[in-house]
């Protein structure tokens, strides 16, 4: 076989391997960086890129070509290059060009970064989709228009798999897109979910403060209805009771004389069978039916009546303060002993079959507050130390202690049970809502919670609890005067 | 002490070896150790020994060592490396990717000559070099060798920073250095292009749409008269390897060396799928002849001194030219005394031979003498 021969040989099975080497891989860069490999290996150059329009790879990319692949990397300037580029330019109307890779085409091929200078630069335009690079160092060209030529076929086949590729690229990333939609609705349905789930408890939980805050607001409503309610008949039944005090004096005089008349007519000389008998007959109705006694009793009765009368007025007068419904607005002035005393009228049934209350209430003075919802706290205090009191189930009568005093620009109030005092692991949630150790059904878990919202976020106070060893101990302060603007909160 | 300055140490206890490199070597740059696989000391022992005497050792275990126009199959080549000599042990080739392999090589990254040594039955040295090109491209100037033993068998055979290991790289760069190298083989095209229609790394399945291993044995027949089996398969093959067409170079050779009956046959190294195979023939002059040009490419034309010549030839050459191999070695130096050139002249008996080829890329050849002159920046 002659040279010329060889070399026909030769050709043939580069481009045989080289016409399979195309399209080996549906991925864009496996596909490409195959077909450079095999054409760097065969062909022994230095340095082979395939070169792509970016608008190909994306529409809304346009004006440059990027280097997609490259063996090796390192001899590549750039990434990408301008489509304005003139060696760009050259290869519009041409399959190929051939040239020394002068260093004005350095960006497309790093020639200075090389050791030996020149080389040859050949460059196949890959239909409309972008071109690949040649660079050798060989001393002679490796590029012949021989070669050039033939190879223009294989790289024709190799455009049409770069744009399979291509294809199949952008299919993946609409698929890729697509899922990243649908991650993202499924991800929003299951906030969605989520909010909802979290917002429907927020709203149960402030349907149920708002609940428990009316039940005890209606505590006073009440307490309010049934003062105004008693108040008339107990107005005209003391009246009354007056006019019949009175009539009975004088009922009683009328009686006393009658019998005075009769002692005064005794004389036997004066006395007719008939005023004898009269007065024997009063004589003896006076005897059967006790008159004198009556009379005497009916004094006591009318004492302790009175008192009675006196203890509802009390009881009255203390619902009506306990209520606050005189008051002309909001925020008062008001003595934090008379909310306790009121409120220990309310509560009394509560407290008096399981507990004693000790009172010691010193000289305080009077606080801007609602005294309404100050009473509900004391009311829940109270209420609460009794319970405690109560669920002990001991055969002895407990303590209730409450104190009062002032300090400084504060008024104090603390309330002290010999109750089972608060478990430690306990003492850092009783203020939060819903926490209860009560039996199911028998305590909603906001008395406290509401308590601590009223004495210290809207009345700036303090409210705290403590185990004294023979019980719990809650303290509260309050500021005796609220800050400018705050009585609107 | 000049740079590439060598000894040769015949087998010897590890503590004797060491303390003739004491002897031998007095500053204190890396030595480079060629030992020669027959009668080899304990590695182990050897770095330890070396460690405590402050001795920097480095190198591998080769089927044959070559020093001067001798070749030995047991003993020690010791070369004095320069002194920026940074060897770099890569280890578990099989698993090591691209992006590790980049930093490994990153403080690396500037144009040097470099000596490399791999496991030659690593199944991951075509890879590797891939990777080397990839990063380095014609920037970097490679000469190595493939180590092992000719049991083919895969065991430790690179050595550095008191490790012994295998599937592994030994990486020497030499920053000051340049390095003019020779590759050739003197194989002929005898029959072909047969295309390797299916293949699979270094196996051949099909050639010519035909089962690799029923073509190419019945060709071996033809051509030697004898049936082949699988005991004298090698024997006859080693005359006979296949040539991978390669663009304005001799073609590269691919080395069979087993075959499996009915399924494919397997080479030292990869053959691409698709790509043309030659069956080739070497005779003695041919392969000694090319050693003499292999030394001419890598000498002449080399402006300054040259300090070292380092020769890789494959061991299959020594197996196919038998005595006649001192041949072979002895034209290496006739030429290198004919181009006067006065330096050492060391070398090894490998499994494959690596080198960059015409500034493209650097190969894995096989059956192939590769000779390498470093010489200094200032040349």
């Amino acid at each position: 076989m002659n040279q010329l021969e060889n070399n026909i040989q030769n050709e043939m099975t580069m481009l045989y391997e080289l016409s399979m080497a195309t399209g080996t891989h549906i991925d864009l860069k496996e596909n490409c960086n195959h077909f450079i490999r095999i054409l760097k290996s065969r062909k022994n150059l230095t340095a082979v890129g395939l070169w792509i329009y970016t608008k190909k790879m994306n529409p809304d990319t346009t004006g440059n070509i990027k280097l997609i692949t490259s063996v090796p990397q390192v001899l590549f300037k750039n990434d990408y290059i301008k489509e304005e580029h003139k060696l760009i330019e050259y290869l519009q109307h041409k399959p190929y060009i051939v040239l020394p890779p002068i260093p004005e085409w350095a960006d497309i091929i790093g020639a200075s970064k090389t050791k030996k200078d020149p080389g040859h630069l050949a460059l196949f335009r890959l239909s409309h989709i972008g071109f690949i690079s040649m660079f050798s160092y060989r001393t002679g060209s490796p590029f012949t228009d021989s070669f050039m030529k033939k190879m223009s076929g294989v790289i024709r086949k190799m455009a049409v798999t770069i744009e399979g590729s291509l294809a199949h690229g952008k299919s993946l990333k609409e698929i890729e897109q697509r899922k990243l939609v649908e991650q993202k609705l499924n991800k929003m349905n299951e906030n969605l979910e989520q909010m909802i789930i979290q917002r429907t408890e927020a709203l149960n939980q402030a349907q149920l403060a708002m609940i428990h805050q009316e039940k005890l607001a209606s505590i006073g409503q009440l307490a309010a209805g049934v003062a105004h309610e008693l108040n008339n008949p107990i107005g005209f039944i003391s009246s009354n009771f007056q006019v019949l005090q009175k009539y009975t004096e004088i009922l009683n005089n009328f009686v006393q004389q009658i019998q005075d008349a009769i002692n005064t007519n005794k004389d036997p000389a004066h006395e007719t069978p008939a005023i004898k008998e009269l007065s024997n007959n009063i004589t003896a109705i006076r005897k059967k039916y006790k008159i004198s006694f009556i009379f005497k009793d009916i004094e006591s009765i009318f004492e302790e009546s009175e008192e009675g009368f006196q203890r509802v007025i009390s009881i009255v007068n203390n619902l009506r303060s306990f209520s606050r419904i005189d008051a002309e607005s909001e925020m008062e002035i008001s003595n934090l002993n008379d909310g306790i005393t009121s409120t220990l009228v309310v509560a009394n049934n509560e407290i008096k079959y399981v507990s004693e209350i000790e009172l010691d209430l010193k000289d305080i003075p009077s606080i801007e507050c609602n005294a309404g919802e100050i009473n509900q706290v004391l009311l829940n205090i109270i209420i609460n130390a009794a319970q405690v009191i109560k669920s002990d189930e001991s055969e002895q009568r407990g303590l209730i202690t409450i104190k009062t005093w002032s300090k400084k620009e504060s008024v104090f109030c603390s309330v002290e049970d010999t109750g089972s005092g608060i478990p430690e692991k306990n003492m850092n949630q009783i203020f939060n809502p819903f926490f209860s150790t009560k039996a199911p059904g028998e305590g909603t878990g906001l008395g406290l919670h509401i308590s601590y919202n009223i004495i210290v976020n809207k009345h700036h106070g303090t409210l705290v609890a403590k185990n004294t060893g023979n019980g719990a101990k809650f303290t509260l302060s309050l500021p005796i005067k609220q800050k400018k603007g705050d009585a609107d909160v | 002490m000049k740079n590439f300055e060598t000894c040769y140490l015949k087998p010897q206890t590890e503590k004797e070896i060491i303390n003739k490199l004491k002897n031998i070597f007095e500053d204190n740059a890396h030595i480079l150790l060629l030992i020669g696989e027959e009668n080899k000391p304990d590695i182990q022992k050897l770095m330890q020994l070396a460690l405590d005497s402050g001795l920097k050792i480095c190198g591998g275990i080769f089927p044959g060592l070559i020093l001067g126009d001798s070749k030995y199959m047991e003993g020690i080549i010791a070369v004095r490396l320069p002194k920026e000599a940074n060897p770099k042990l890569i280890q578990d080739l099989s698993n090591l990717d691209a992006s590790h392999f980049e930093k490994l090589m990153k403080p690396l990254k500037t144009s040097c000559a470099s000596m490399i040594i791999v496991d030659a039955f690593s199944t991951s040295v075509e890879p590797f070099l891939k990777n080397l090109n990839d990063t380095f491209g014609p920037l970097f100037d490679f000469i190595g060798a493939g180590a092992g033993h000719l049991t083919l068998k895969q065991e430790p055979c690179l050595f550095y920073d008191n490790q012994f290991v295998q599937d592994a790289a030994l990486l020497i760069p030499l920053a000051k250095h340049h390095l003019s190298l020779g590759i050739k083989h003197g194989w002929k095209r005898l029959s072909g292009p047969y295309v390797a229609t299916h293949t699979e790394k270094k196996r051949i399945y099909e050639l010519n749409w035909n089962n690799a291993a029923d073509f190419y044995i019945p060709e071996l027949e033809k051509l030697e008269n004898i049936k082949i089996t699988p005991d004298n398969f090698y024997d006859v093959c080693k005359s006979y390897p296949f040539g991978l067409f390669k663009d304005g170079f001799e073609d590269i050779v691919r080395d069979p060396i087993s075959f499996k009956s009915g399924e494919y046959i397997e080479c030292v190294s990869e053959v691409p799928e698709n790509a043309s195979l030659y069956l080739l023939k070497g005779t003695t002059s041919s392969l000694i002849d090319a050693a003499m040009k292999a030394t001419d490419a890598a000498t002449l034309g080399v402006s300054g001194t040259i300090e070292g010549l380092f020769i890789v030839d494959c061991i299959s050459r020594v197996l196919k030219l038998g005595n006649e191999f001192e041949k072979e070695i002895h034209q290496v130096t006739t030429s290198i005394n004919n181009n006067k050139i006065n330096c050492p002249v060391f070398g090894v008996l490998s499994i494959g031979e690596i080198a960059t080829y015409a500034y493209s890329q650097t190969e894995l050849f096989n059956k192939t003498i590769v000779i390498g002159a470093f010489h200094d920046e200032s040349t």
